[in-house]
């Protein structure tokens, strides 16, 4: 019986001590998540949260992590092909991230947002079969938690990025971007490590409407 | 406390690493010398690793000891895996990565062939291209016909390449042939092709020249690859101007089913758009789909295809003997067609492909007051495996067997054969670093009814000048078993024959191409009427025609290289070809081929209203035809045809559902575009070939039913 216990304890023990582990890493890397804006430094933590994802397969917030870096770093990818690569490779951590956690409305941010990425590789030809698909997420996304405010602060960067002759512009992407605020003001992330992300991007671009042309 | 002690014993054991730290550092990068930054280095299935800095330099200490695999990966490079020892003593690496080769502007065999693909960087086409192509109607041949090399053959349907007739080209899905590919034939009314172009992620259209793995077509194959998983589940639905489309897939994982349903009725279009022909009763058509994809393990792929479908039409057509008199033509068209495969990678570098297809096409026809029939049946295997050796070169070896049986009647009259064909073929792929490639092959048939071999030779050659320009040439014996017609007829009867010669120059640039080929065909063996046959009774036929094609094929693309949302080709082709076969008296050019052919296309988006618009234009010189009363054999042409096509597709959203709603008009200013004339038996009355309508009229809304 003391044997079974001990056995028990000791189970648990290496438990914890792995996810502390992997907590106490993606904490680390978190507190960098949002003042990532060097190629350099988004390169490091793509290779960081790929690192912990390999090592921890069924962890959906691992996947979750290297997927969004991946997808973070394909937007500033000149070439075609690699970024197209790039995007393959988030897609495979997200579509794992989701098989081990489904229905999450993170998870389908960061597909609307892969789906995105894929439209800038080449948009005469994609926008219009892809398109629908973004906006699918992103509906699942609302349906599964509508107090996500990174729903709203992906919204609001589309329409602002869209050009104003095309619907799009700041002007427009104001109000959606002041919902993705209070959502921000309200929400508390589940742990340390769940997606919380997204609040310094906000004032960024809630600064750059607000500057005179 | 001896419990105790082996507890502490333990958790000593799991963070005890501690006591036995390595530090490993080093430089990393390309094969070539260039510094490489970000790239991730790491001890496999740890956290422990580092990404190199801006000089390629990387440091970390790791707590793992004993044997590890030290990984190293960078977008664009292949990942390398180094074995090293961990024992507390520092580590020094130089670590070099190789470049993906998919990602390199590799030397690419392309003489004679145009290539959509999403996969590959040198590519001609997207496959979205052959749906978006105006006067195409969403049809492959149509969007494949603005390419040069073809002749714009307006009554028939099919591909016509380098003076080579429609039934020179052969359809090839997943590496299987395709007996049947356009629906079946009716008088002046050309047909579209069985398949939806969105089934497929890559095509590659060969105007000659082709590889050894295919056989069986004198001038061109079309090679298409269906799509593996489709993306996701969706449902939609197609509201058309003749009809409705109906499609479900449902996405798993590994797994994916798709099932659809087509109904098409043309009574009210034909009521609507004034028709040049008289429809008895207009064409009425059914068809489901079945798909079926497994992934199964790391590389394996399942696919099943199979479809049927049925058509009934019927017409009357005039006939120049006798002015009071209308023939009828009646057509009941049922056709079944499977298409089943398997591949896989094995031993990590053996590509290995299995497959299956069977297809029936029975054409029930009324000739007037004579019933006629035509039936066949395929069944076809095919494996082939390719093993890459040394990464410089691919050996494909392959064999595939074909089971023909064919049963044809007209009144009282019956024919009917069986053919048991036999290939095999082999073809390396040799690519010297990224200069050249090189691809040599062979090819050996046998047809149990003709009881007669061939072995065909294929060489392909392609030389890289620049980055981005290629000089490629290509040599092959191609060998066709001619028609059945001819098979019923004939005696001791040979393949038909044609040997290719191609040379091109190529540019391929991020937004531009540009390529100018020039080839000449030699045509030999093909089935000839012996003239000393009698008039009435069985015509005999031998392999005693001739005939030869050279011509040269140019093509311009800018895809958004002028005006961003603005994407054009342009494609020209000059051909010579004249041959003497079938019941030709003399070398005559035929009736399909024109001497110059001109393509221009044109494709806008807006993205500010969602719409996309595109225009066509096409023209060419006159065509041949046979007019008794000229002493020279096909000595007359038709006037020029032009034609100009418009097609636009619109993204909106009806009952909040998204929908695509697509317009396309063929031949918009209404050009009377003659193809040819029809003469009565003595030559006194003609009669000129035209299309079944002045213009073609396309509406069709497609509504996805999940995409809210």
């Amino acid at each position: 019986m003391k044997k079974l216990l001990l056995i028990l304890i000791l189970g648990m023990v290496s438990v914890f001590a792995q996810n502390d582990k992997m907590i106490k890493a993606i904490e680390k890397n978190l507190s960098i998540l949002d003042t990532a804006n060097t190629l350099e430094t988004a390169m490091l933590l793509k290779n960081n949260f790929e690192r912990i994802a390999d090592a921890e397969k069924g962890e959906w917030i691992a996947q979750y992590y290297a997927a969004m870096a991946n997808a973070t770093i394909s937007m500033r990818e000149k070439d075609n092909l690699l970024k197209e690569q790039i995007i393959d490779r988030a897609e495979s951590y997200l579509n794992r991230a989701d098989s081990l956690n489904p229905n999450n409305s993170e998870i389908y941010v960061i597909k609307s947002m892969i789906v995105y990425a894929r439209i800038t590789v080449s948009p005469m030809e994609r926008f219009m079969a892809l398109s629908p698909l973004a906006t699918k997420y992103m509906a699942l996304a609302t349906e599964i938690d509508p107090e996500n405010p990174r729903i709203y602060l992906q919204n609001g960067m589309v329409v602002m990025f869209t050009p104003e002759m095309m619907g799009g512009g700041k002007a427009k992407a104001k109000p959606v971007l002041l919902t993705a605020q209070e959502k921000f003001e309200k929400f508390t992330p589940a742990s340390s490590i769940h997606p919380n992300w997204g609040k310094n991007l906000l004032v960024e671009l809630l600064k750059r409407i607000d500057e005179p042309k | 406390m001896h419990k105790i002690f082996l507890f502490f014993t333990l958790i000593l054991f799991s963070t005890g690493t501690l006591f036995s730290q390595t530090k490993i550092s080093g430089k990393i990068k390309s094969s070539k010398g260039e510094i490489l930054t970000g790239a991730n280095i790491f001890i496999k299935g740890s956290y422990d690793g580092a990404s190199s800095d801006v000089a390629g330099n990387f440091e970390f200490t790791t707590t793992e000891t004993g044997e590890q695999i030290l990984v190293s990966s960078y977008i664009g490079y292949k990942p390398k895996e180094t074995k090293i020892t961990l024992d507390g003593k520092p580590l020094i690496l130089e670590l070099t990565l190789d470049p993906d080769s998919k990602i390199l502007k590799q030397v690419t065999i392309s003489a004679g062939s145009f290539e959509a693909s999403d996969e590959r960087k040198s590519v001609v086409l997207k496959p979205l291209d052959i749906l978006t192509t105006a006067g195409a109607s969403g049809d492959l041949s149509g969007a494949l016909n603005t390419l040069p090399g073809t002749s714009q053959v307006g009554e028939s349907e099919g591909l016509f390449v380098r003076g080579g007739s429609s039934a020179e080209t052969k359809t090839i899905i997943d590496e299987m042939i395709v007996q049947n590919p356009y629906f079946s034939n009716v008088p002046d009314v050309p047909q579209r092709g069985r398949f939806s172009p969105i089934l497929f992620k890559g095509t590659i259209f060969s105007t000659g020249g082709y590889s050894a793995q295919y056989g069986q077509a004198l001038s061109s194959t079309l090679i298409l690859r269906s799509i593996d998983l489709p993306p996701d589940t969706r449902s939609s639905f197609g509201l058309l101007a003749a009809g409705f489309n109906a499609v479900h897939t449902q996405r798993w994982d590994k797994t994916a089913v798709s099932v659809s349903a087509d109904y098409f009725n043309l009574a009210p279009y034909n009521n609507l758009i004034p028709q040049r022909i008289e429809w008895d009763e207009a064409p009425v058509s059914k068809a489901g789909t079945f798909l079926f994809r497994q992934k199964t393990g790391e590389s394996g792929m399942y696919k099943f295809y199979g479809t049927f479908s049925n058509t009934q039409l019927s017409l009357y057509q005039q006939s120049l003997d006798d002015p009071t008199f209308k023939p009828r033509f009646q057509l009941n068209n049922t056709n079944f067609y499977i298409n089943t495969s398997y591949s896989d990678i094995v031993f990590s570098d053996v590509a290995l492909f299995a497959g299956y297809s069977y297809s029936n096409n029975n054409d029930d026809l009324q000739l007037n007051t004579f019933p006629a029939n035509r039936d066949d049946q395929l069944h076809q295997f095919k494996v082939k495996g390719t093993k890459n050796i040394a990464d410089i070169a691919f050996l494909t070896l392959g064999a595939e067997t074909w089971f023909l049986k064919a049963d044809d009647s007209f009144s009282s009259l019956k024919a009917n054969l069986e053919d048991k064909y036999y290939a095999g073929f082999v073809e390396t792929d040799f690519f010297l670093s990224d200069l050249a490639a090189f691809r040599i092959g062979a090819r050996y048939e046998y047809s149990d009814y003709l009881k007669k071999a061939n072995l065909a030779p294929r060489v392909s050659l392609a030389i890289r000048i620049r980055e981005d320009d290629q000089i490629n040439f290509a040599y092959g014996q191609f060998f066709q078993t001619p028609d059945r017609q001819f098979l019923y007829q004939g005696k001791n009867l040979d393949y038909e024959r044609a040997d290719h010669y191609i040379l091109n120059y190529q540019y391929i640039g991020e937004k531009t191409t540009f390529r100018i080929e020039g080839y000449y065909k030699d045509y030999q063996s093909l089935m000839k009427r012996n003239i000393t046959s009698p008039v009435f009774g069985v015509p005999d036929y031998q392999n005693n025609g001739s005939g030869y094609a050279k011509g040269i094929d140019v093509f311009w693309r800018d895809r958004g290289a002028t005006f961003e949302t603005v994407d054009y080709w342009i494609s020209y082709s000059w051909l010579d070809t004249k041959r003497d076969y079938r019941d030709y008296p003399t070398l005559a050019t035929p009736t399909f081929a024109s001497e110059h052919t001109l393509s221009l296309v044109y494709k806008q988006f807006f993205r500010a209203l969602n719409t996309f618009i595109g225009f066509t234009y096409t023209f060419s010189s006159g065509r041949p035809y046979y007019n008794p009363n000229n002493p020279i054999f096909n000595g007359d042409r038709t006037p020029k045809q032009h034609s100009l096509s418009f097609n636009g597709s619109w993204l909106t959203t009806i009952f909040d559902y998204f929908a695509i709603v697509y317009v396309s008009i063929t031949n918009l200013p209404g050009y009377e575009n003659v193809y040819g004339y029809r003469f009565s038996a003595d030559g006194t009355r003609s009669q000129e070939v035209i299309s079944p309508a002045l213009r073609t009229y396309f509406l069709g809304v497609f509504i996805s039913l999940d995409y809210k």
